[in-house]
């Protein structure tokens, strides 16, 4: 038991470690995520669990006998450790005395003291819903209520712990496990394998914990960013109203891959809110600051087919913000054909943004081009319909799935009643706001980062609705397959945006 | 009147996809809500033409936004709680069913549950111990074609007997078939009763298999 608990452990501890070694050798640290620690530990864990599913695959299609990869990657972490324990002796050593170590709890201990009732009230809530998630995740199998978890994503898992080689060889009747849904992408299984592999056997409930792990990690994320902007009891509101969202506690602890797409969409918006926000767009030290997100980005493609929609809106949104930044700067002088020369002019030079901007994409590009690479290589489609039949838009108009998605958005209990709660907030939020956000001499960078959030958030709903619209995938939004499952990438966002234009979101209350 | 208020939902395989709305005193959850925001609207609209007050003046210098925000967060805790006692009633349901069972026993109590929530008759439930039976009694690497042929049951087979045996879309291919509560003919060409899980749950083997 213990033992198995010790393997488990370890198997979400090596993947973090070796994306805490890859931030620390591109030179990012705690202070790029605004010193928080838990930023720190999420974006590591995302890296390393994305990375590690990475080289599986290319280790797969180099045909190489997996338990070789498990023995690399242990050598790999063990140096890592070994490296990073080194530093901290070296850093600490002179620093860390018991006094500090008391001074330390102190202060813990006086921000637990100064917590309001209502406080205690919001974080028992959030613990609630933590203890929910674990708790069903430690109890149930994976086959549980949801149907393709099994079908679909488990089945692969196992299929690729036993036959490994032949899980990735095209030749094989188990290639990708054949059968429905060959074409989707494989951070999921190959996810699940890599704990098959460290517990040495198929564990239908441990690997539940990946989904409760992305789920705590929304918290983190959503908690940390908003107390970045807004005060304590702002940001435990804004973190309640996510925690208890029936459909996001509901995937902590199904094998359902719409979480995980969750997670790495709202880490890589966040990451670009936050160089926006710190940076000013290529300002300051901002030099290599756009990789991470690059990467992550690039990761969402390995999760779901949706994740390069998702990708381009993203990526979309960062551009048109870019745009907007430069046409609120020129504005009262510039005339409508130079609003493009604004992006090119300014104090930034030209050579410098372009440099950013092409890391970005290249970093973007180095995790996402072996995958589309491979799915033209074995003519795997991009469809959710079945691996030969291609994504085509504007064959089919179905205007009608507007109202089936409206339904199942706000009168459903999926997101309980936020989508109403968000509109509202947004709206009140931009009309105090709005001299933040869009006034030609009080805009903060605060702002720039909020129109990409609220530009990214609008690219997201049009990226469906032309979907659901357009394509033969309407009939999945007609009978409730799809609409709840892809909005939730919009839950933990629409949290984070509502939270940070909220007013007085920076007022009295900020301890 | 209480029951009315807290009526969970019990749980079904397609919530994954979407949950539906809670009922309170017998209507949705999200109706309060929205009833309560139309009445703001109106009482805003009402003070900011009759009155000659601004909106947004009663919002910042009146409520409050942060008491605003807590107002919201009280009416969705209000509308949550039988959201709350849904979770609590899984969760004590499940850690009565699955605590300290090891993964065998909770696959096999997992199936039953959902055949449960299918309304199937008690004798469908124990499909998983079939499973079982059926792949402790047959050689390893067999091909096996499984009645009925259900997609979900179909599943549950191809995941469950791999590695072991391999489950084959026709009984032309099959070296045995697992039949679990068909009536079969009396004959089946090609195919004899193997062994009996219990009354109509057999294995047949085909004739000439080895």
């Amino acid at each position: 038991m213990i033992y198995n608990f010790l393997l488990l452990f370890f198997s979400f501890l090596f993947p973090t470690v070796l994306g805490a070694g890859i931030l620390y050798f591109i030179r990012y640290n705690r202070q790029s995520f605004q010193s928080s620690f838990i930023q720190y530990l999420i974006v590591s864990f995302a890296l390393g669990f994305g990375l590690i599913t990475f080289l599986m695959f290319w280790w797969g299609i180099l045909s190489l006998p997996a338990y070789y990869f498990m023995f690399l990657i242990a050598f790999l972490v063990i140096i890592l450790l070994v490296f990073f324990v080194f530093i901290a002796l070296k850093k600490y050593r002179q620093n860390l005395t018991t006094a500090k170590f008391l001074l330390f709890l102190k202060i813990g201990f006086k921000q637990l003291s100064s917590l309001s009732f209502f406080e205690w009230f919001l974080i028992l809530i959030i613990i609630f819903e933590i203890i929910f998630v674990f708790s069903e995740a430690g109890l149930r199998p994976i086959t549980a209520f949801a149907f393709d978890a099994l079908a679909t994503w488990a089945w692969k898992a196992k299929v690729c712990f036993y036959q490994f080689q032949d899980f990735f060889s095209p030749s094989s009747e188990f290639f990708l496990s054949a059968g429905g849904h060959q074409n989707y992408p494989l951070h999921l299984p190959l996810s699940m394998a890599w704990i098959y592999f460290w517990l040495g056997r198929v564990d239908d409930v441990a690997v539940n914990f990946i989904f409760a792990f992305y789920f705590l990690g929304l918290l983190g994320l959503a908690y940390s960013n908003l107390r970045s902007c807004a005060g304590r009891r702002i940001s435990l509101i804004f973190t309640a109203f996510l925690a208890t969202m029936p459909l996001f506690a509901y995937h902590g602890f199904q094998a359902y891959a719409d979480l995980s797409l969750t997670f790495y969409f709202t880490l890589a918006v966040i990451l670009i809110f936050q160089y926006i926000r710190r940076f000013c767009l290529f300002g300051g030290d901002s030099e290599n600051k756009l990789v991470v997100p690059g990467l992550i980005i690039g990761l969402m493609t390995w999760v779901k087919n949706e994740g390069l929609m998702l990708a381009g809106v993203i990526f979309i949104s960062f551009l048109l913000s870019i745009f907007v930044d430069g046409l609120l700067k020129k504005v009262g002088s510039l005339k409508r054909n130079q609003v493009f020369k604004s992006f090119l002019s300014g104090e930034i030079p030209k050579k410098r943004r372009f440099g950013q901007l092409g890391i970005f994409i290249l970093s973007f590009a180095l995790v996402f081009l072996p995958w589309l690479i491979f799915k033209i290589c074995h003519h795997l489609s991009y469809s959710n319909l079945t691996n030969d039949q291609k994504m085509e838009f504007f064959r089919v108009f179905h205007p009608e799935t507007f109202s089936a998605v409206l339904n199942q958005i706000f009168l459903s209990h999926s997101f309980h009643l936020w989508p109403g709660i968000f509109i509202i907030l947004l709206f009140i939020g931009l009309i105090a706001g709005g001299k933040k956000m869009f006034g030609l001499e009080a805009r903060s960078q605060d702002g720039q980062g909020i129109i990409f959030l609220i530009l990214t958030v609008l690219g997201v709903i049009v990226a469906y609705s032309l979907l659901y619209v357009f394509t033969l995938s309407y009939q999945f939004a007609l009978d409730g397959t799809i609409v709840s499952r892809n909005f939730l990438v919009l839950a933990p966002l629409s949290i984070f945006l509502a939270g940070i234009v909220f007013p007085n979101a920076n007022g009295r209350d900020k301890k | 009147m209480v029951m009315n208020y807290f009526q969970p939902l019990v749980e079904k395989y397609f919530y994954i996809n979407i949950i539906p709305e809670t009922k309170i005193f017998g209507l949705p959850d999200y109706f309060y809500f929205y009833a309560v925001i139309i009445l703001f609207v109106v009482a805003f609209l009402v003070l900011a033409v009759f009155a000659k007050v601004r909106p947004s003046w009663l919002f910042l210098k009146g409520v409050g936004p942060s008491w605003f925000l807590i107002i919201l967060l009280f009416f969705w805790v209000l509308t949550s709680l039988p959201w709350f006692i849904t979770q609590l009633t899984w969760l004590k349901s499940d850690f009565a069913v699955f605590f300290r069972q090891n993964l065998v026993q909770k696959q096999g109590l997992m199936v039953k549950k959902i055949i449960q929530s299918h309304f199937l008759p008690s004798n469908w439930f124990d499909f998983y111990d079939f499973l079982k039976f059926g792949e402790n009694n047959v050689p390893n690497d067999s091909k096996v074609y499984l009645l009925p042929a259900s997609p979900l049951f179909i599943n549950w087979a191809k995941y469950w007997l791999y590695p072991n045996l391999r489950l084959v879309d026709s009984s032309k291919n099959a070296d045995y078939i697992f039949s679990f509560n068909v009536d079969l003919p009396s004959t089946i060409f090609g195919f004899e009763s193997f062994v009996q899980f219990a009354p109509n749950k057999v294995v047949l083997k085909r004739v000439n298999s080895r």
